[in-house]
């Protein structure tokens, strides 16, 4: 979850960076700021630090002896993402290996979602390595996948979150959504969908047809099976707008 | 945060702090780092190379899975969402995950079933309404 917070800083500014103009000392303290908020990455409280928003306040400078720096205490809002227990959340596979699948969600690589904790998926070996279950769902490399978390740990050493991951509950598994078949075709395709009384038909225009020929007709295909159950979305509304 | 053992966000147990913290959507996040990524392109020719490794994978995040981009939307999505009596927590999530179903609703934020809330089926159901109109109108 992305979080909004509101964070106290010491910012420490080198004596040669001073400036008796105070617009030159805002900005080298912003800078600065800037900088180690970068430099920080993460904290095991408040999960991953990604941008600051707005600098609340700026407190008065303490000369700092010895060094003659001036240390001035901030305040400033700023967003992170934490990863919590029992959340459900959407994230994409970046690796396939034997016993399961790793996955990347916004800043954190290492989601590991175990083959035991994915009922039904079998391991199918290749060129591409997958999982497979009956019906036809597929979980390999670049596929989005909606899971719920079981566990996080905090690295102190790499400043970095893990988190174990399942499939385990109603409503959890990959996922195909309208922005992936938006950026596999990259907008050549015209998707134009009709229906009779039961079955859907999705109807492709030419461009797609051109792109088919790079790869294996019956693979896009396979892949945008899963589209036809939730034609009802799509029919509503969603469709990427161009 | 008191015993972090017991850090279950499906029961909406996420620490005080967190719970009472202001969560942002996945499509806020998106509009708030793209207009900073423009922001620095304005001021240099290779603005990947001015933000951290954080902020470039939260921004390729965001952008595959928002729901909603145009900024109106997002922020009646917000609107709507606030009538209902959720915890900032259950909210964004609702915003993420767009469940389509009251029980797949129920699946993603089981905490909105929990004992003493006031959110009966037939709630859910209007508030999933709601944001599917949004989507159709965005």
């Amino acid at each position: 979850m992305f979080l909004k917070v509101q964070l106290p800083w010491n910012v420490i500014i080198p004596a040669e960076n001073l400036d008796a103009k105070g617009l030159m000392l805002q900005r080298s303290i912003v800078v600065c700021l800037l900088d180690d908020f970068a430099k920080k990455r993460a904290t095991k409280d408040l999960g991953y630090y990604l941008a600051v928003s707005t600098l609340e306040s700026i407190g008065e400078g303490k000369v700092r002896q010895q060094t003659g720096d001036v240390l001035f205490p901030v305040v400033f809002s700023g967003i992170t993402f934490k990863i919590f227990r029992g959340e459900i959340l959407e994230g994409v596979v970046h690796k396939v290996l034997k016993h399961g699948v790793l996955l990347k969600c916004g800043p954190i690589e290492n989601i590991y979602l175990s083959s035991l904790k994915m009922p039904g998926y079998r391991y199918v070996p290749g060129e591409n390595p997958v999982f497979l279950n009956d019906k036809t769902s597929k979980i390999g490399k670049d596929v989005a996948v909606r899971f719920i978390v079981l566990g996080t740990k905090w690295l102190e050493a790499e400043r970095e979150f893990q988190a174990l991951v399942s499939l385990e509950g109603d409503y959890l598994g990959p996922i195909l959504t309208n922005t992936i078949i938006d950026s596999r075709t990259s907008h050549l395709l015209l998707m134009c969908l009709c229906t009779n009384s039961l079955n859907f038909y999705i109807v492709l225009n030419s461009c797609f047809i051109g792109l088919v020929s790079l790869q294996s007709t019956s693979q896009i295909f396979s892949e945008l099976t899963p589209v036809t159950t939730r034609v009802g979305k799509l029919l509503s509304g969603s469709l990427p707008a161009h | 945060m008191s015993g972090e053992e017991e850090e279950n966000a499906a029961e909406l147990k996420i620490g005080d702090d967190f719970l009472k913290a202001k969560c942002l959507m996945n499509c806020e996040v998106s509009l708030i780092l793209e207009h900073k990524y423009e922001q620095l392109q304005q001021m240099s020719d290779d603005p990947m190379n001015q933000v951290s490794q954080v902020f470039e994978k939260s921004l390729q995040y965001v952008k595959r899975f928002s729901r909603y981009k145009n900024p109106d939307a997002v922020r009646q999505v917000r609107e709507i969402l606030s009538r209902y009596q959720l915890a900032e927590f259950e909210l964004c999530v609702l915003g993420n995950l767009c469940p389509e179903t009251v029980e797949e609703a129920i699946a993603m934020v089981p905490s909105i079933k929990t004992k003493g809330r006031a959110h009966d089926d037939e709630a859910i159901d209007k508030m999933l309404n709601d944001l599917s109109l949004i989507k159709k109108f965005e």
